[in-house]
């Protein structure tokens, strides 16, 4: 009883305390537009520029002021809290974090349990039906290479016939100690079954093999030809993807935020976060660009280093906490061309409508009327009724990605546009794969002599004299999207609108028949940020606004 | 009804409250609004041009509650350090309880893939974690509090918790606790010191003294304060 008689009062006194605060200084009467005291302007400031409420010290430093003093907010906004806040701002406009699987079978490590302890093997099926035979589905066997020694003229680990699967006979050779690319420690190894240990670099396949010459067997087309590959020095070609996955993804994100806290911290221009062609590293994603990134299957994201990504610089898988900046080139274009961003939005419609969605603050809508004089049926979605409504705008918008691969953060720059047959384009990587040019490029008919069929990479496949925007816009990349949108001031503009709904908690009002109308002191806040180009005289412009310093 | 029930219907019902019942008249300049001559009672009058009221200023910023990380770090800063240092946190099976690793998924925090939007509105989810958060926050501060010196408490550095303290020892302590957890600064008769007064009488008269706990009858009284003020409208509301 004595719990529930408790209960009551500070039922009793919460509902009573509440309005009572609101209502302070007015009698009994809660009204609205009233300015707050200062220790809840602090407050609310301390909330939105440093994520967190001030202490009573803090408060009391501002006791019997009228308002708040300048110099507080310049403390604010220097803060590292601000910059913390900066980054769960920009998040929340981009959504950049990928969650995507960066190993398949071919390159990631699993283990069999031997004795009590992990002996590491890759489980692709067509690489363990060349090392050891049968259906593909057998592992080594537990014991110690040494023990069953190398072939002398192959170098390949001895074998022992182990029986017969459904196939036909498997062997099995025994595990070696490595130490792998992932520990700190170079004390540290781990076993691992000694075909999947080889730590050659190369393989050669010999005249008459209509890939003939030398491959590195680090790379996707590796896997089905090359016996002697396996997972290379330290096992630096293959990845556990329990240990490794997500510190990568951890670093595709962080990467997106540190180019986040360099614009917004004052030292560069807010509108570099577009333009800028910087990039940072760390041990995990130099590692993952230089060893894994070119592995994965057709199937999945094709995130292959290429060399307008700029230097990937020397770093140790273990230097987790080590960033290095480098420079990229074209087409590169600030944040929207880092992984995080085309790995989140992994088709160039998609990237093309949050782009302007976080930096125009346009959003698609489809019409509410009937369609009428356009095509019922058909691929191209810039004539077919309703779709047309949107994608007259989106394809040319687009068409400013199409130099990174969809399903991917790859850059196709270097790629050729177009080949005359499909066995030319199968051509186009080493050893020549029919699958790798069917990933980027498309069969297009000649405009004249249907018959013809040229290949030519997807985002240009209807980059015709019927859509010529198309090609233009491909060309110039993600860079002239941006330059347009930072000459007409648009960039600017709606950037204050989406502070102003972050800070304000509401939408600003744009509609100027109204009496509360905004747009004019919006606009003029953005004309300023257009010139400084530094988004914390933009925050402190907006919370200087006497609306900021208002009850509801 | 449980306690804990009775916590959340509470909270979910003082912050209905919060919202301010008056609207704000139409600032239409199109159409004016003409006050009416003839009064309730039916008796003509003539009323003020403007009914006293003066130009209305435009909107002011909106209200919203906190999103779950400022909460998290506006609880912990609140409840400052423990006597060994740390920050004081929500704990749930030895996890921050507003982690992702615990609630925070739950509470809505976004993890820009499965959920990409944070709401930033109560529901009742939000209450009760917040009341689990609070009495779990405010158990630690008392039991902290009870290990230090009257100066360096968090939850009762004005009022001793031995029995002792003064009417005037407790209001001072319980407008620290306003500011400390709301960034008020009230008088001593201000309506919110006198009802959370009434908490504090609960809180200290639920328990026997002396009861051979952790913490005082006193002491329960400034947990009890300390629920309160965390599960006001005030201190989710920037």
């Amino acid at each position: 009883m004595k719990s529930k008689r408790r209960w009551q009062a500070l039922c009793f006194a919460l509902l009573a305390a509440a309005p009572s605060a609101a209502l302070a200084e007015d009698g009994e009467q809660c009204f609205l537009h009233r300015e707050l005291p200062v220790e809840r302007q602090l407050r609310r400031l301390s909330i939105d520029l440093r994520g967190t409420v001030p202490d009573v010290a803090e408060y009391d430093a501002v006791a019997g002021l009228s308002a708040l003093p300048d110099a507080l907010l310049d403390e604010y906004l220097a803060s590292d809290a601000f910059r913390v806040q900066m980054r769960r701002y920009h998040e929340s406009l981009l959504w950049t974090n990928p969650n995507i699987a960066l190993a398949d079978v071919n390159f990631s490590l699993s283990t069999v349990n031997y004795d009590g302890s992990p002996v590491y093997f890759v489980p692709g099926a067509g690489k363990s039906a060349l090392y050891r035979g049968g259906d593909g589905t057998h592992t080594c066997q537990n014991k110690p290479q040494d023990a069953l020694g190398y072939d002398p003229v192959t170098g390949f680990p001895m074998t022992e016939p182990m029986g017969s699967d459904g196939v036909g006979p498997w062997f099995a050779e025994g595990w070696v100690e490595v130490h792998p690319y992932w520990e700190a420690d170079p004390a540290k190894k781990v076993k691992v079954c000694a075909f999947d240990a080889q730590a050659t670099e190369t393989y050669t396949l010999p005249p008459g093999d209509p890939d003939a010459g030398t491959h590195s067997c680090d790379h996707l087309m590796a896997t089905g030809k090359a016996k002697t590959c396996g997972c290379g020095p330290e096992l630096s070609y293959c990845m556990p993807a329990g240990i490794v996955q997500p510190l990568v993804l951890a670093a595709l994100r962080e990467q997106v935020l540190r180019l986040v806290d360099e614009h917004t911290d004052g030292t560069q221009p807010y509108s570099g976060l577009l333009t800028t062609k910087r990039v940072h590293y760390n041990g995990p994603l130099a590692h993952y660009f230089r060893y894994h990134a070119q592995r994965q299957t057709l199937s999945r994201t094709q995130n292959e280093h290429q060399p307008s990504d700029g230097p990937l610089p020397e770093l140790a898988f273990t230097d987790v906490d080590t960033w290095v900046g480098v420079d990229r080139e074209a087409p590169h274009a600030g944040l929207i061309t880092l992984p995080a961003f085309l790995l989140r939005f992994q088709t160039n419609r998609g990237r093309a409508n949050r782009y302007r969605i976080a930096f125009l603050g346009q959003y698609f809508q489809p019409p509410s009327t009937k369609d009428t004089n356009c095509e019922k049926e058909g691929d191209d979605l810039t004539r077919r009724c309703v779709c047309r409504s949107c994608h007259v705008t989106l394809e040319p918008l687009a068409a400013h990605f199409g130099q990174f691969t969809e399903a991917g953060s790859m850059s196709l720059h270097d790629f050729a546009r177009e080949y005359p047959t499909r066995k030319a384009c199968a051509k186009g990587t080493a050893p020549q794969n029919a699958g790798w040019c069917d990933r980027y490029y498309v069969p297009v008919s000649d405009q004249t002599d249907p018959d013809l069929r040229t290949y030519r990479l997807k985002a240009l496949q209807y980059a015709d004299d019927e859509h010529p925007e198309l090609e233009p816009n491909f060309e110039a990349g993600p860079a002239d999207l941006v330059k347009a949108d930072l000459e007409s001031g648009r960039f600017h503009e709606v950037a204050i609108e989406h502070l102003f709904s972050y800070l304000m908690k509401r939408e600003p009002n744009l509609d100027p028949t109204t009496s509360d109308y905004e747009g004019d002191a919006l606009a003029k806040i953005a004309a300023n940020f257009r010139v400084h180009d530094d988004i914390r005289q933009a925050v402190r412009d907006l919370v200087e606004l006497p609306a900021y310093r208002r009850m509801p | 009804m449980s306690a804990s029930r009775l916590g959340s219907l509470c909270a979910l019902a003082a912050l209905a409250a919060a919202a301010c019942t008056k609207e704000a008249p139409s600032a239409d300049p199109q159409a004016p609004w003409e006050a009416p001559a003839v009064a309730a009672n039916g008796e003509t009058e003539n009323a003020p041009a403007d009914l006293g009221g003066g130009a209305l200023p435009g909107p002011a910023r909106g209200v919203r509650r906190l999103r779950i990380d400022t909460l998290q770090a506006a609880m912990s800063k609140v409840a400052g350090n423990d006597v060994y240092g740390a920050p004081i946190i929500w704990r749930v099976n030895n996890r921050d309880g507003f982690s992702d690793l615990a609630f925070g998924k739950a509470l809505g925090r976004p993890d820009y893939q499965t959920s990409t939007e944070e709401s930033t509105v109560s529901n009742a989810l939000y209450l009760k974690f917040v009341g689990d958060a609070a009495r779990d926050i405010c158990m630690q501060m008392a039991k902290n509090d009870m290990k230090r010196s009257d100066a360096s408490r968090a939850l009762f550095p004005k009022a001793p918790v031995d029995g002792t303290a003064t009417d005037a020892q407790v209001n001072e302590n319980l407008q620290y606790l306003v500011l400390r957890f709301l960034g008020l600064r009230v008088l001593a008769d201000d309506s919110m010191v006198t009802n959370l007064r009434a908490v504090y009488d609960a809180g200290v008269s639920s328990v026997s003294s002396p009861n051979g706990g952790e913490i005082t009858a006193a002491a329960e009284g400034w947990r009890g304060v300390c629920v309160t003020l965390f599960e006001s409208p005030l201190f989710h509301n920037d």
